[in-house]
């Protein structure tokens, strides 16, 4: 085959469309708020409720009291057995989905829209009436149990402990994993998860729908959801500020034989109320985000040490955190660490080129709706606006700010809010062989032991 | 329930052998463009496994007029996402959506890369390392990763087009040289190989005009290579129980069945019966070993129809015992279900559950353009005709209880069953010795396989 039979001249197209979130409407009933997301004609829909309930609000020493208690929900209810809550779930074609991080948690149902009536009368069933029976929860903490242990032995959990530990001490409940340790999950009861839902996940908290509202009667999902409920719903208390390290360290976590290793590079950063955040996640995709950003092309196109190497921030309510990610061939572990810090460095210094900002905006503004096309997609942009207090019309509002960005803007971003004299490296490998080449190349190497 | 697929169909054939199915939706401003090439790992021969993969990574390295990695970068500039390509043992697929009126753009880059590669030994030696990097990450560096490559090197004959992996061995990666890939991509990218389907915002005549402009001019093959292996019966026709010792967390069996392919009459009973016997919280093997006798560990899905096409496939499970419980008396008891089904089927109810799952799952998958377009791809490499996809529903409705049986009476049997077992290495090292002609496949680095699918990012 010729290229005289391909043709040579790149097609231009015309510009997208600008993207308008759905039409977003708030109810208050019986004591609570839905805040619901119009999708016309879509045959699925999605409604979860959501509740200040997250691992913040666990009692110290608890790690993984939250992730159980949601986990139960739909483990035994008053009305229904363990196994008939699954059969009842599955025979409406539905999915259940849970989600939590440090603040809050939210429990959710994925299902054809002419059952989300009987669905979300099952997710109240969950929430408000749990059994908690003690055979249930021997067997799902049994479960529990041995999910951490196998989570704990695959690559990359040690790195991820060392790694929160090292910048927010292991004294904060965020110097730990999310869910914990296997011993922390260990120490948890059933009187703890029993206490932790009656303390926080008895308010009425916030119903999400994301549906085509001319098929649901909103006011009667709302009914089921909050009807006798009142619950304390306050926020956690913010656990104490965390101190930069005064230099750059690696922190060596051993794994024998492994043939990778696994990298986590970073260091804490602003929450998502900054007014930088756009700035932000325009730098941060050109540095880490995409296939084609910064540090993928030279860790994987140019260099071939990895699958894939990317970088990326996390917006917390109250704070954030940006780490760079990747698994590299044990044999040029240090090669890439001083790569991946080199690109850090190279972005904070001298920002961003005008090429890439016009392609990283375009590709921002254009997946917005490739992206946003499931109502359980959807539902997950409404529970930012909850948790987060952000205006019903945020993702609209967040393309226009992204249409006025400047690339100045990104540079200023990537010079303030990434610090590359303060990165902490956790590199989970084989420390035999690694050890030497990072010792060559000048790091400072601390060997840690991340105890579960 | 709404229609099963409620969107037109419009399909045309150019010339040259190229298919294109167009399914219109206005109500989103995207176009999901999608190519399925019918070539997977099933057409390479021994000592060149992972070649058909190792190539589709080297789709993105660039063509006549599209530089290294500028495809990703092109499509992402002009504000499209969903990019990427996957290859499994059946075929190949190339994917992107676009802002609808990008489609233009994207028609150029995969017409170019279909027509022309631009292959350098450089680029071919970087994907390599991508490559033995993804090995290393997704099968040799975490627990039981090798496991779908053991188990269907025992499911297949060796030599079997399905016997061995998509990733293929270090050694096989190794050996691979610009030769081989500039005439895998002679042999099988030609437009008479391959389905074109663009979902979305567009009009059908115009989709059909661009792909004429672009794709048009490219010549048929004509005729392409492809295995031919002995029939296999429908059972393995003997139990096979192996067991390895490895640097695992817990013990944890792998089972497998041959089963029906995707696409043969038998596969929707298939489907239904592992729906019922093995996926989700309400399943039998769930209720039976996990609630009831406190036997398992929980687990997302206890079994699957695996959707092999062109040859028989598996239906592949795995479960893990709890702590003080022996291995061998889960894998019993899990045998238990499925013999319980061979002989008594399934219940009316658990076979209405088992469909509303099922036909959920099915609106899930048409609700994005992507992945939309991709069924539409596979139906029309399958039947040769697209139109196929609106029997899905009618399929899975049409399933009766004695089809279930007979399906799973075929299915579960002693001869039909592999049970591949992995111990921690203290362990195995107290238990007593394996039985005499239990093999380690482990030491046969090219009776591996795996019917996952491998991504290029």
């Amino acid at each position: 085959m010729t290229a005289e039979q391909l043709v040579a001249e790149r097609p231009e197209g015309t510009a997208p469309r600008p993207y308008v979130f759905p039409e977003v409407r708030r109810l208050r009933v019986a004591g609570g708020e839905i805040v619901a997301a119009h999708l016309p004609g879509r045959t699925m829909a999605w409604a979860g409720l959501l509740l200040e309930a997250g691992v913040l609000h666990e009692p110290a020493g608890l790690g993984g009291l939250a992730r159980v208690t949601g986990g139960l929900l739909d483990e035994g209810t008053a009305h229904y057995t363990a196994d008939e809550f699954g059969l009842a779930v599955e025979g409406l074609g539905a999915r259940w989905t849970w989600t939590h991080d440090w603040e809050t948690q939210g429990i959710g149902i994925d299902v054809p829209v002419a059952r989300l009536g009987p669905a979300v009368d099952l997710l109240a069933e969950a929430v408000r009436r749990p059994a908690f029976t003690d055979a249930d929860v021997e067997r799902f903490l049994a479960d529990v149990a041995s999910s951490l242990k196998q989570s704990w032995a695959q690559p990359g959990t040690r790195a991820q402990q060392a790694y929160r530990e090292a910048l927010f001490g292991a004294g904060s409940r965020y110097g730990q994993l999310l869910d914990g340790t296997p011993s922390s999950n260990a120490r948890v009861t059933a009187d703890d998860i029993r206490a932790f839902h009656a303390r926080r996940m008895t308010a009425p908290g916030t119903l999400l729908v994301a549906a085509d509202l001319d098929a649901v009667d909103l006011a009667a999902l709302g009914e089921a959801v909050f009807a006798g409920a009142s619950g304390p719903d306050g926020r956690a208390e913010a656990p104490p500020a965390a101190q930069d390290p005064s230099g750059v360290r690696v922190l060596l976590v051993d794994r024998p034989g492994a043939v990778q290793s696994v990298l986590r590079i970073g260091h804490t950063a602003p929450p998502r109320s900054t007014p930088d955040l756009v700035a932000i996640d325009l730098f941060a995709e050109i540095l880490g985000g995409s296939f084609t950003s910064r540090l993928n092309h030279r860790l994987r196109e140019v260099k071939g040490y990895t699958y894939g190497a990317g970088a990326s921030f996390a917006h917390g309510r109250r704070i954030g955190t940006f780490t760079m990610a990747s698994s590299v061939h044990t044999e040029v572990t240090a090669d890439a660490v001083a790569d991946a810090l080199a690109e850090i460095r190279r972005m904070q210094e001298g920002g961003v080129t005008a090429e890439e900002f016009e392609t990283t905006r375009a590709h921002a503004l254009g997946s917005m709706p490739i992206r946003l096309q499931t109502p359980r997609g959807i539902g997950a942009r409404l529970r930012e606006a909850v948790v987060h207090g952000l205006p019903d019309d945020h993702v609209t509002r967040e393309y226009a700010e992204i249409v006025a960005a400047e690339p100045a803007a990104a540079d200023r971003a990537a010079a303030t809010y990434l610090r590359p004299d303060a990165l902490t490296v956790v590199v989970e490998g084989d420390a035999e062989k690694v050890r030497a080449g990072l010792d060559a190349a000048g790091f400072e190497v601390l060997a840690v032991d991340p105890q579960d | 329930m709404p229609a099963a697929f409620p969107w037109p169909i419009h399909q045309t054939t150019l010339a040259n052998g190229l298919r294109v199915v167009v399914a219109p939706d206005p109500s989103v401003p995207l176009a999901a463009v999608n190519l399925w090439y019918d070539v997977g790992a099933r057409h390479e021969p021994p000592g060149k496994h992972g070649f058909a993969h190792l190539f589709e990574h080297l789709m993105f390295e660039g063509s006549a007029h599209v530089a290294k990695s500028e495809h990703f970068a092109l499509i992402q500039a002009c504000g499209g996402d969903a990019i990427n390509a996957s290859t499994n043992p059946d075929r190949t697929n190339y994917y992107q959506t676009v802002p609808s009126g990008r489609l233009e753009l994207a028609l150029w880059l995969e017409a170019d890369r279909m027509g022309s590669l631009a292959l350098t030994q450089e680029t071919l030696d970087n994907q390599r390392d991508v490559v033995k990097n993804e090995r290393r990450q997704r099968y040799d560096n975490v627990p039981y990763g090798r496991w779908t490559e053991v188990m269907v090197g025992l499911a297949y004959p060796e030599g079997h087009p399905y016997a061995h992996s998509t990733i293929g061995s270090m050694a096989e990666l190794d050996s691979a040289s610009l030769a081989d890939f500039t005439e895998f991509h002679a042999t099988y990218y030609a437009p008479d190989n391959a389905v074109l389907t663009v979902v979305g915002d567009v009009d059908p005549d115009n989709v059909v005009a661009l792909a004429e402009r672009y794709f048009g001019r490219l010549t048929a093959r004509g005729s392409f290579p492809a295995p031919q292996p002995e029939p296999l019966p429908r059972q393995f026709g003997a139990p096979c129980a192996v067991t390895l010792a490895e640097d695992v967390p817990v013990p944890r069996a792998f089972l497998c069945h041959r089963g029906p392919a995707w696409g043969s009459a038998d596969f929707p009973a298939a489907e239904i019966l592992t729906t019922v016997l093995g996926r989700g919280r309400g399943s039998r093997l769930y209720r039976a070993l996990v609630t009831d006798r406190r036997l398992a560990q929980a687990e997302g899905g206890f079994m699957a129809a695996w959707g092999l096409m062109h040859y028989p496939s598996m239906v592949m499970g795995a479960c893990a015992p709890r702590e003080g419980i022996a291995a061998e008396d889960v894998v019993a008891a899990y045998v238990e279900v499925c013999d319980e089904a061979a002989q008594g089927g399934v219940t009316a109810a658990e076979l209405d559950r088992a469909r509303a799952m099922l036909t959920a799952d099915w609106l899930r998958e048409l609700a994005t353009v992507n992945s939309r377009a991709d069924a539409l791809g596979q139906y029309a490499t399958r039947f040769g005709d697209a139109e196929h996809i609106r029997s899905r529903i009618e399929l899975l409705d049409a399933v009766t209880e004695e089809d279930v049986l007979r399906v799973a009476a075929e299915t579960f049997r002693a001869d039909n069953r592999i049970v591949l077992t992995y111990l921690p290495e203290a362990a195995a090292d107290a238990a007593p010795p394996e039985p005499a002609g239990t093999e380690d496949p482990a030491d046969s680095a090219d009776s591996a396989d795996s019917a996952e699918e491998e991504d290029a990012a």
